[in-house]
């Protein structure tokens, strides 16, 4: 039984539908990517799975259980991460207030450990540590905003385009990230992206939304090879 | 003449700092102008009022049981309304809201001062507390000028220490930078505003327990002073919890000073709120952030 | 024959208090302006009759007037008002006087509050505009030569040159003759590509002005009309009661005029007519209650708190109020009709 199963799902603002009818599965310590044009719905979704947005039919079931009307922050205690393209860290406060933060229901000890973790996977964090976020560069945000998704532990990290405002150098090692975590740390990744190429290639199973509508699910190779839809949606 | 000026300014300032902050702390988590911040003020004078007149303990000990109820009335208002309108409503809305609540709150403390005149046979408006006069170091001191000093710097030093230093402060600082990231992260933000409401309610019934010490006060007290919390606030930054507090004492003094001069040329002292509301038009169309904007460098 | 007058009567106060709704919703409902002042505009036309009427009718009889304002107004009114039962003249003249006076100045501090509407957000603005209306209500109850303080002032009866019985029947025709008239002109506008100009600029300041509308003087025009609209209601009121109270024109009446337009239905024409009824209807139902059941609660507070209930509820519940806003009118129906019919591309 998949980690994520996602059944018939619509999601969309107030009252207007942005996405119909999707369906699928994310398995255990799977890569599984998202991609389309610009506005098709993809980040929607994303939020539409944590509970951010309107749900207007289908369900979300995470590791068995039916979490399609659960509020947000009790979708992050069981195990989900959202780590959103913008507005994912706290500015005003500094980088260790953010760290405690996104840790703050675990116990001390517990926290320690997981910082250590993480620290492990990006060390450069310590660096920073007491400045402000708002005097950090996009780049060390975004480090910052892995870490914390990271601090969770969660089974299921969903990431929204998290190369999107970085450099193609600092974009690829994301993506080296997001196979190190998948590898060494057994996690499933839900990662939605525009830049489709790399994102495939690392992908195992992808889902293409096309102006809310699901236009392929399969693996990700496939989709690749698929001439058509590759060049039709993803300019590929 | 000088001295007393001095230490009517310091009072009210302690009041008005307790106020602006908490009126600092409202708009910073729900965007809306309170304009029912002097009512929780008014609820901690009726609350102390009351259990003062069972108990017949001074005020200045029912601080606490002030303190609770302001914070229960704040945190209702917040979860029966404003957490509803959650991203709901503009800026306009939630203002006209926050007067219809600033309505209920005064009917509901007049028809309160009615059933207590009726059943407790005293005086539901009008009512002063007696205050007690100390000897420090050979001059006598009134009562009110310790409390509400020693009471303002330690719950403002109180609040820092939430603040900065607790989990609790740092989840309330990050849900009012970013709401939805706070969700996401786990945090459960209706807790932490209702919370946060409670606090703004809480400091504001404290600095209500003060004002009958000085002046006679009705249910109509808390709007009355609205303007000058209004006013303090703006002068010192709406946004900016330090700010607030330094507004308050500017404008505390100012006022004080106003009032003293008003009476020495023989007008009348009804025509105080002209300074608050100078204040506030002034700092508006000058620096609309108010003082703190101007050395905060972010925004 | 009571119910008759008792229906004129109402009728009166639904005029003065429609008009109120009209002149809020031009500003509030279409441009999205809450003037929170409008109590000091309302006022501005009460004032001008109570500090004038009775002081003109009095310098025309030509009689010198002794004794202090606040003790004798009222019976100077009472003079007047014998006096105009003799002369229409004099009662026309005590009408319109006041009128002429307070127009120009509602319009002058509509022009005022324009420009702070500029440069303030929203709510900062609200709280200066009732700041300054409470500055005017603690002025003109301290100064005591305007209006006699807490005294109040004494307002002549200016159709007291009529028959008893037509009073009040001439009196209803003024109003209600006013109301239609302001409503037909406030129904043009906001029907007109004006109208249209000021909901655009409501819902999305930033791109009206791109679309080159000068924003300065649409709101320095809008403020102006509707504080002029309140002055004319607050003239009418004066003469309703009899006589002119600062205490009358507080917040609560700002508020109440703001609470007719959210339950009528911002945006709409309709509106503010459906919600000064059903608020005058609330309203008369709660004075009538109050004389039915004596409760040991004052009854005046409990309608406080009902009408921010009210108020909160309709919010909460149905926003867009009893009638909602209906989308622009620009092409009528039958119009796109033919022209699906003689082919679209």
């Amino acid at each position: 039984m998949g980690l994520l199963v996602v059944e018939n799902l619509s999601v969309g603002y107030e009252k207007m539908e942005i996405v119909s009818g999707v369906n699928f599965t994310v398995e255990k310590e799977e890569i599984f990517v998202i991609v389309g044009p610009n506005g098709s719905g993809k980040s929607t979704l994303l939020k539409g799975l944590f509970g951010l947005v309107r749900i207007f039919g289908g369900r979300v079931i995470l590791g068995g259980r039916d979490i399609t009307h659960l509020p947000p922050y009790k979708r992050s205690l069981l195990g989900l991460s959202y780590l959103p393209q913008l507005g994912n860290t706290f500015e005003s406060l500094t980088v260790w207030e953010n760290l405690v933060l996104a840790a703050h229901d675990l116990p001390r000890d517990e926290f320690t450990g997981r910082l250590e973790n993480v620290l492990e996977i990006l060390p450069d964090i310590k660096r920073f540590m007491n400045r402000k976020v708002h005097t950090l560069s996009g780049g060390e945000r975004q480090m910052l905003a892995l870490a914390m998704g990271l601090l969770r532990n969660p089974f299921l990290l969903m990431m929204d385009e998290p190369t999107a405002a970085l450099s193609p150098k600092l974009a690829s090692r994301v993506f080296q990230q997001v196979l190190e975590l998948r590898k060494n740390h057994g996690l499933s990744i839900l990662l939605v992206e525009q830049n489709a190429l790399k994102a495939l290639e690392i992908g195992d199973k992808a889902l293409l939304l096309v102006s809310g509508q699901p236009k392929f699910y399969g693996p990700a190779q496939d989709l690749l090879k698929s001439e058509e839809l590759a060049r039709l949606y993803l300019g590929v | 003449m000088l001295e007393e000026i001095f230490l009517n300014g310091l009072i009210y300032s302690n009041l008005l700092a307790l106020l602006s902050i908490g009126l600092s702390l409202t708009m910073l988590t729900s965007k809306v102008s309170n304009f029912a911040q002097g009512d929780f003020a008014v609820v901690g004078i009726y609350a102390a009022y009351t259990t003062s007149l069972l108990t017949r303990v001074t005020p200045y000990m029912l601080l606490p049981i002030a303190f609770l109820v302001g914070a229960a009335v704040a945190a209702g208002v917040y979860l029966l309304v404003f957490d509803k309108l959650r991203g709901k409503a503009n800026l306009v809305t939630l203002m006209i809201v926050s007067i219809a609540i600033d309505i209920i709150l005064r009917a509901s403390t007049q028809i309160y001062a009615d059933l207590l005149q009726s059943s407790l046979h005293v005086f539901g408006r009008g009512f002063i507390f007696n205050d007690i006069m100390y000897n420090v170091a050979g001059t006598r001191v009134s009562g009110v000028l310790i409390y509400s000093t020693v009471t303002t710097i330690f719950l403002l030093a109180l609040l820092y220490v939430l603040l900065f230093k607790t989990k609790l402060g740092i989840a309330m600082r990050a849900s009012i930078e970013n709401p939805s990231l706070a969700e996401t992260l786990g945090i459960n933000v209706r807790k932490v505003f209702t919370i946060s409401w409670g606090l703004s309610g809480g400091l504001a019934a404290v600095a209500g327990v003060f004002l009958p010490f000085r002046m006679p006060v009705n249910p109509d007290t808390g709007f009355a002073i609205l303007l000058s919390i209004f006013a303090a606030a703006t002068v010192g930054g709406m946004t900016s919890l330090a700010g607030s507090v330094l507004g308050a004492y500017i404008l505390g003094f100012s006022e004080t000073v106003f009032t003293f001069l008003l009476s020495s040329i023989g007008l009348s002292t009804a025509y105080r709120p002209a300074l608050a509301f100078t204040a506030i038009i002034l700092t508006l169309l000058v620096a609309p952030g108010g003082l703190s904007s101007l050395w905060n460098r972010k925004g | 024959m009571d119910l008759l007058l008792f229906l004129l009567d109402l009728g009166v106060l639904y005029s003065i208090y429609a008009i109120l709704a009209i002149s809020v919703e031009i500003e509030y409902g279409e441009l999205g302006i809450p003037n929170f002042a409008k109590s000091a505009m309302y006022a501005l036309g009460a004032y001008s009759v109570g500090a004038l009427a009775t002081r003109i009718g009095v310098w025309l009889m030509g009689v010198t007037w002794q004794g202090e304002f606040k003790n004798t107004s009222w019976v100077y009114a009472t003079l007047v008002s014998s006096n105009i039962s003799r002369n229409p003249l004099l009662g026309i003249i005590i009408f319109v006087i006041p009128l002429i006076v307070a127009l120009p100045i509602a319009a002058f501090l509509g022009l005022i509050a324009s420009y702070p509407a500029l440069r303030l957000r929203e709510d900062y603005l609200g709280i200066t505009l009732i700041a300054f209306s409470e500055l005017v209500r603690v002025f003109a109850r301290n100064y005591e030569p305007l209006l006699g303080g807490t005294f109040g002032a004494g307002v002549p009866n200016f159709l007291a040159f009529l028959p008893v019985q037509l009073r009040s029947l001439a009196f209803f025709a003024i109003a209600i003759g006013l109301l239609l008239l302001i409503w037909a002109l406030y129904y043009r506008l906001t029907t007109s590509p004006f109208g249209r100009v000021l909901r655009a600029i409501r819902d999305n300041q930033v791109a009206a002005q791109s679309l080159g509308r000068d924003i300065v003087k649409i709101r320095a025009i809008v403020l102006v009309i509707g504080s002029m609209l309140a002055a004319i209601a607050g003239v009418l009121y004066a003469f309703y009661v009899g006589s002119v109270n600062p205490d009358d024109f507080t917040v609560m009446k700002t508020f109440i005029v703001v609470l007719m337009v959210v339950i009528g239905g911002k945006g709409s024409p309709m509106g503010p007519l459906a919600g000064a009824g059903v608020y005058i209807a609330l309203d008369r139902s709660i004075t009538f209650l109050k004389q039915q059941v004596s409760l040991p609660i004052d009854i005046n507070y409990f309608s406080y708190i009902l009408f921010g209930v009210l108020l909160i509820s309709v919010i909460m519940w149905r926003p867009e109020g009893l009638i909602p806003e209906k989308p622009p009118l620009t092409v009528s129906g039958s119009t796109l009709e033919v022209r699906e019919e003689q082919g679209s591309s």
